[in-house]
């Protein structure tokens, strides 16, 4: 058996908001608001800000619901071009652990998630599976899968399936 | 019971004599050691014929050891697992494994169709194409593809489990012989992440059978060594049993790992998709065999796999064995069957000599040497037992009046040997002809690749180390890495190589010289395809089939074009070669579609309140790529019955329904009135904050794309409902034009389609029931009009709500989030029992809205219509501005009056069902022509009539009029009628 | 399957990208003649050689951008963001 344990976050209570600016304001919004311009990275803890696109940003709370988090966005964002939306309900949260883990990734996409080059706090959106997801990684091979809800059934599904390659670090 | 292996050395070879495997071949027992390929097994029982050709359903033996092989391919079953076609020499010996012949009756032994072969001046090349013409192929086919057919697919589901992997690297290296372990062990060195793969079990290569000595050990010894030092490194990734078989652009490759294949208990079938930075080819190269008559029978082989059968597999494939060459290479084989005691009458050479130092080898050994000869004919009833043998004149002719017969059982054959260059081909690169060595070797490629040793036509392996080595520090440099000092292993008694390009020799029936063994090709259908002009390699090939089957020609293109060349007096070089494409070898269906299978094919997406529909006892279609309720019928209920029940609820109560798929995209800034306006036919800047205003998207050419409903929510926050099943596409064009024609607007465009589930309230009993529940929105007919937005809290949820209706009734669309959808639809149906409230289904929603004589987008319109073919043409005239599709609508086609246009339609006779795509026709000077069709049809549960869409043409001016249906071969009459079947005022849907 | 390099998130496999036809194309005044209409609408270049093309990267960062490829041997010299200066193509197209 693979090393890998993956559990869907059904009861997942973090607030998630898609933050778009302006291709004109990225800047100020970054400096504003701590946001990663480097591309693939993260920022911050709580909420942790994951680039997603040279304008767009994922934004994770444990502790503040999207309304907070829209409502600081609205506070700080002056003059900024934007929209926050409340993604709490669009997107479904799958982690995956283990040292099986990247392998199982690697089965999906075309994305490089080599150890030496995914470390941990990178994040990526890419095609996985056939379907658009962000891959977050934590430490100790653990890795946050964020996908739409309304594919989150077929992503778990696929990502047990396919976790019984024999060939999987066991 | 098991036959003894007779033919089996009783020393020596790699093979673990200490585990016995039994496996069955056509109903007979045998037992080999593990380590065999079911062909060494075969061999070692001296099991002689394995099939029957393709065409003549002559006997065959096994010709090679690797890859090439054309004859020996069975039908192999190990525990559940069944493969056609399998290739014997590729096939790792199992316990329990059953090989069957396909393509023989009764028995590969005595095959009727033989008959064939007795009569074969009747079946030329093309000869389906000449023969079978009366009084047409129909007649002959079933005949004759039972005949000709190489397997039959195994029934039942297949056991196998296939999964793909994507693999990155810095240095690939195909081929683990000495080239390809020396070039990774270079790369690896320097870091570089390094993936070697093999297509056999066994790392090694030509070391595991040609003996020698590298860097002063024995060349296994030496092999054990380098193996254990890849192994040790994390950096080096070994793949055994892996296939490469496509080259792709931009150095992406595809292979087939079978290093699960052959488990009893669970065979599993493994994809790579690589991604490499830098590719180092080590293919080697395929021996290729001698043209002369009867050159096909069972026992006569290539004589480097005879050589291997010996040392790898302890096996000699007779007991007299005659060589027959016009290399130095095949001395080998003459040699290692010598030293292991193995009589060979005679070596013949196409040469007048051998090279000097074979020539004092095979002297010292004193084996009969009959230089400037070759062989012209064999004999023999189920396998080789003689062959003759001519001197060559001097000009290159066989003399026959000299000929000599040889006894002999077994005969090795060697026409020099050809680089395996496919890979190269398939990426792009030009080969180059190499006369002294009288082959095709790589010359240029755009992409990242080397090629090295055989593969690269350098035959003396003390060259292929240092040139691998070289490769693989200049790939690992190529690929960003400093590369690391690395001294070539040195190779003592490296062989000589001299080769004369002698592969054909005219002498006898051209019909009975083989060049494609698999596909029954002979030098007569070259023959034949030279004298009716197929002179371009191209047409050769498909003309005689040459090197189309499935062992892609790899031991018969190059004969087949020499031998053109020399038919038509060209030089090998301009006769060129065919084009080689993926894959290198079969790979299996199931394998490219890995991961994709069954409910992976594509992945269906699910509304918010899925399980709820689950258990509300919904049947689930799909549509537009969600899952969703077609309708809810009741136990004992017909589809039909409860589309028709869903309806009348919806015209007398209030319906439920979960339109969440709609997409919902939000644009903000000062100017998302003047975009909207740009995109929309209809006027968004007039649209107030809480209005709601229906609207039509065209594309350039001004055809219809989408449609649905614009939000104002606040003077510089929009939000756009658009179809679902177009939600993803129009998102992605409304973005385009934002990102590349109109960045000045001062906008942001969110996609929030699947944060929001909708859930909509239809029917006259919808706003009693949505006041029945505690909201800050006030839900009564003053408050909230028509086609107007609220936002607030519903139900303890936050809700944004619009007030439309696609059904014709009083209707509310419920946006809350997604999370909240199933509850909520549980608290509605609840509270809504009292007025009568059921779930509907799309099938109900669609005759609802058709009765309306609403329009769906694609279903109604195509890729013709355009807005003023659906009656846009008033708001087009007084829109003043710009938008997407306007200038296209000024163009005189655009306007004709005679385009397609939507209309109702009814039948005449009440009799007469509509049925969509059923065309409407018209008689044109006695022919009938269509001049539209029906888009939709239903019906009406609530008209208790058929009523239907269609396009005609002029059809706004032929209102009243009579037209004819024509719906599988029948025609009746229907009339044009106003599209809006039910409540074309409108009173019931604004009240 | 092409490897494409996107400019913003770096290369990746073709199937996360969407190809939207040749680049720069721009929707001229709709005063314009039928004729002029025609060319902006269907007049495309088609080259054999290097073609300015227009990608979206769909499944990645959502942006669309330029990719200058070799419409034979699929080579593809640079990609570029959109308002980037055209790259320098070595005169002429091929």
């Amino acid at each position: 058996m693979a090393d890998l344990r993956i559990h869907p976050l059904f009861g997942d209570h973090r607030a998630l908001v898609r933050l778009r600016v302006s291709m004109s304001n990225v800047e100020a919004a970054a400096r504003a608001l701590d946001l990663p311009l480097e591309p693939l990275t993260t920022r911050g803890a709580d909420p942790l800000a994951m680039w997603i696109a040279p304008d767009q940003w994922l934004l994770v709370s444990g502790t503040r619901s999207a309304a907070q988090l829209i409502a600081d966005c609205e506070a700080r964002l002056h003059g900024v071009l934007y929209n926050a939306t409340d993604a709490s309900d669009e997107l479904a949260c799958i982690l995956i652990e283990g040292t099986a883990a990247r392998a199982l990734l690697a089965m999906g996409s075309g994305v490089d998630f080599d150890a030496a080059r995914f470390l941990p706090g990178r994040c990526v959106r890419t095609r996985l599976a056939k379907v658009a997801v962000v891959v977050l990684a934590g430490v100790g091979e653990r890795f946050e899968l964020y996908v739409d809800r309304s594919v989150s059934h077929y992503l778990e599904r696929w990502l047990e399936r396919n976790a019984n390659d024999p060939i999987l670090p066991s | 019971m098991s036959v003894a292996q007779t033919n089996r050395l009783s020393t020596g070879g790699q093979i673990d004599r200490s585990r016995t495997v039994t496996f069955t071949c056509n109903g007979r027992r045998y037992d080999g050691y593990a380590g065999d390929t079911l062909a060494s097994a075969l061999l070692a029982n001296r099991v002689g014929v394995i099939g029957r050709s393709f065409k003549f359903h002559r006997p065959r033996g096994i010709l090679s050891a690797g890859i090439e092989e054309p004859n020996a391919l069975f039908r192999v079953d190990i525990g559940k697992m069944s493969m056609p076609v399998v290739q014997a020499t590729m096939q790792p010996l199992v316990d329990g494994l059953v090989a069957t012949t396909e393509n023989v009756w009764p028995s590969v032994d005595f095959d009727l169709g033989r008959l064939l072969d007795y009569t074969h001046g009747l079946w030329p090349a093309g000869f389906y194409n000449k023969t079978f013409k009366w009084p047409n192929w129909h007649c002959y086919e079933g005949f004759v593809r039972r005949l000709a057919g190489v397997g039959r697919l195994p029934e039942g589901a297949d056991p196998t489990e296939y999964f793909q992997h994507n693999l990155h690297c810095d240095v690939l290296v195909i081929g683990g012989g000495p080239s390809g372990l020396t070039a990774a062990l270079a790369a690896a060195r320097s870091r570089a992440r390094v993936v070697l793969m093999e297509c056999e079990p066994r790392l090694g290569g030509s070391l595991l059978f040609e003996g020698g000595e590298i860097d002063g050990r024995p060349a296994l010894e030496w092999l054990e060594h380098a193996v254990r030092d890849l192994e040790c490194m994390s950096s080096v990734r070994i793949l055994k049993n892996t296939t490469a078989a496509g080259y792709y652009d931009h150095n992406v490759l595809l292979a087939v790992d079978r290093s699960h294949a052959n488990q009893t208990d669970r065979p599993v079938e493994r994809l790579w998709i690589i991604r490499a930075k830098q590719v180092i080819l080590a293919t080697g190269a395929i021996e290729q065999p001698l043209v002369f008559t009867h050159n096909d029978r069972p026992g006569i082989l290539l004589a480097g796999a005879v050589r291997r059968y010996l040392s790898q597999y302890a096996v000699t494939v007779g007991r007299a064995v005659v060589i027959a060459t016009n290399n130095d290479d095949a001395y080998r084989t003459a040699f290692a069957l010598h030293d292991a005691g193995i009589e060979v009458p005679a070596v013949v050479d196409a040469r007048p000599e051998p090279s000097p130092e074979i020539d004092a080898q095979a002297r010292s050994r004193g084996l009969e040497v009959i230089s400037n000869a070759v062989p012209v004919d064999t004999a023999g009833r189920r396998g080789i037992q003689e062959v003759k043998i001519a001197q060559l004149s001097p000009d290159g002719r066989p003399d026959t009046r000299a000929m000599r017969t040889v006894a002999c059982d077994a005969m090795a054959m060697s026409g020099g040997w050809s680089p395996t260059v496919h890979l190269y081909s398939q990426a792009g690169g030009c080969l180059r002809y190499d006369s002294a060595r009288a082959c095709f070797v790589p010359d240029r490629c755009r992409q990242a690749v080397r090629v090295i040793g055989r593969a690269n036509g350098n035959f003396e392996l003390a060259h292929a180390m240092e040139e691998s080595a070289a490769a693989g520090r200049a790939a690992a440099h190529d690929a960003g890495f400093e590369p690391a000092p690395f001294v070539a292993p040195s190779v003592r008694g490296a062989p000589a190589w001299g080769i004369r390009p002698v592969r054909h020799v005219a002498s006898g029936p051209s019909s009975r010289q083989w060049v494609d063994f698999r596909h029954d090709v002979t030098v007569a259908d070259i023959e034949l395809s030279v004298r009716e002009n197929y002179v371009s390699v191209e047409h050769l090939k498909r003309y005689t089939t040459t090197g189309m089957a499935v062992d892609q020609g790899k031991t018969s293109n190059l004969n087949a074009l020499m031998l053109l060349a020399g038919l038509t007096d060209r030089p090998v070089p301009e006769v060129g070669t065919t084009t080689f494409r993926p894959m290198y070898s079969p790979v299996s269906m199931g394998a490219i579609s890995a991961n994709m299978q069954r409910e992976f094919y594509v992945p269906l997406r699910r509304l918010p309140a899925h399980r709820w529909h689950q258990t509300h006892g919904a049947e689930f279609d799909d549509y537009g790529g969600w899952q969703r309720p077609a309708c809810y019928p009741r136990a004992g209920e017909s589809r039909e019955a409860a589309i028709a029940r869903e309806v009348r609820a919806v015209r007398n109560a209030v319906g439920f329904f979960e339109a969440s798929p709609l997409s919902k995209i939000e644009v903000r800034g000062p100017d998302a009135a003047a975009f909207l306006n740009r995109l929309y036919v209809n006027n968004a800047l007039t649209l107030k904050p809480g209005r709601v205003r229906y609207g039509i998207l065209l594309n350039e050419s001004g055809i219809i794309i989408d449609d649905g409903v614009f939000v104002c929510m606040a003077p510089d926050h929009f939000l756009i409902y658009t179809t679902s099943a177009g939600a993803q596409r129009t998102a992605v064009w409304i973005d385009r034009w934002h990102q590349c024609e109109w960045p000045e607007f001062r906008v942001v465009i969110s996609v929030v389609t699947t944060q929001w589930a909708v859930l909509t309230l239809t029917g006259p009993r919808a706003r009693e029931l949505l006041q029945s529940f505690d909201s800050d929105i006030d839900f009564s007919a003053e408050a909230f009009p028509h086609m107007c937005f609220r936002s607030g809290h519903f139900a303890d949820v936050p809700a944004r709500v619009q007030r439309v209706s696609f059904s014709g009734e009083l209707s509310f669309e419920v946006n809350v989030p997604a999370k909240c959808a199933a509850d909520l639809a549980d608290s509605l149906m609840e509270r809504g029992a009292a007025c009568g409230i059921e779930p509907i289904g799309i099938e109900s929603l669609d005759i609802l809205r058709l009765e309306k004589g609403f329009f769906h987008v694609g279903i109604d319109t195509d890729g013709t219509t355009n807005a003023l073919d659906v009656g846009f043409g008033n708001i087009v005239a007084k829109k003043q501005e710009d938008f997407i599709g306007r200038r296209s609508l000024m163009r005189p086609n655009d306007q004709r009056p005679d385009r397609r246009q939507i209309v109702g339609l009814e039948p005449v006779n009440l009799r007469d069902r509509l049925i969509a795509a059923a065309h409407l026709v018209r008689s044109d000077r006695g022919s009938w022509r269509s001049e539209g069709y029906i888009t939709s049809a239903c019906f009406s549960p609530t008209l208790g009539r058929s009523i239907g869409l269609g396009l005609l043409e002029g059809g706004f001016s032929r209102k009243g009029e009579i037209v004819t249906v024509f719906n599988e071969g029948r025609l009746f009459k229907a009339r044009v009628v106003d599209p809006s079947f039910y409540d074309p005022e409108g009173g019931r849907m604004r009240g | 399957m092409l490897r494409i390099p996107c400019p913003y998130c770096g290369v990746r496999d073709e199937d996360e990208f969407r190809f939207g036809g040749q680049a720069d194309i721009h929707r001229p005044d709709p005063a314009c003649s039928d004729a002029e209409w025609a060319d902006y609408m269907f007049n495309h270049d088609n080259p054999r050689g290097l073609h300015h093309e227009l990608w979206l990267h769909e499944f990645g960062c959502s942006r669309w951008f330029n990719v200058l490829r070799h419409t034979v041997t699929h080579e593809i010299v640079t990609s570029y963001r959109i308002g980037d200066p055209k790259p320098d193509t070595g005169g002429g197209r091929s």
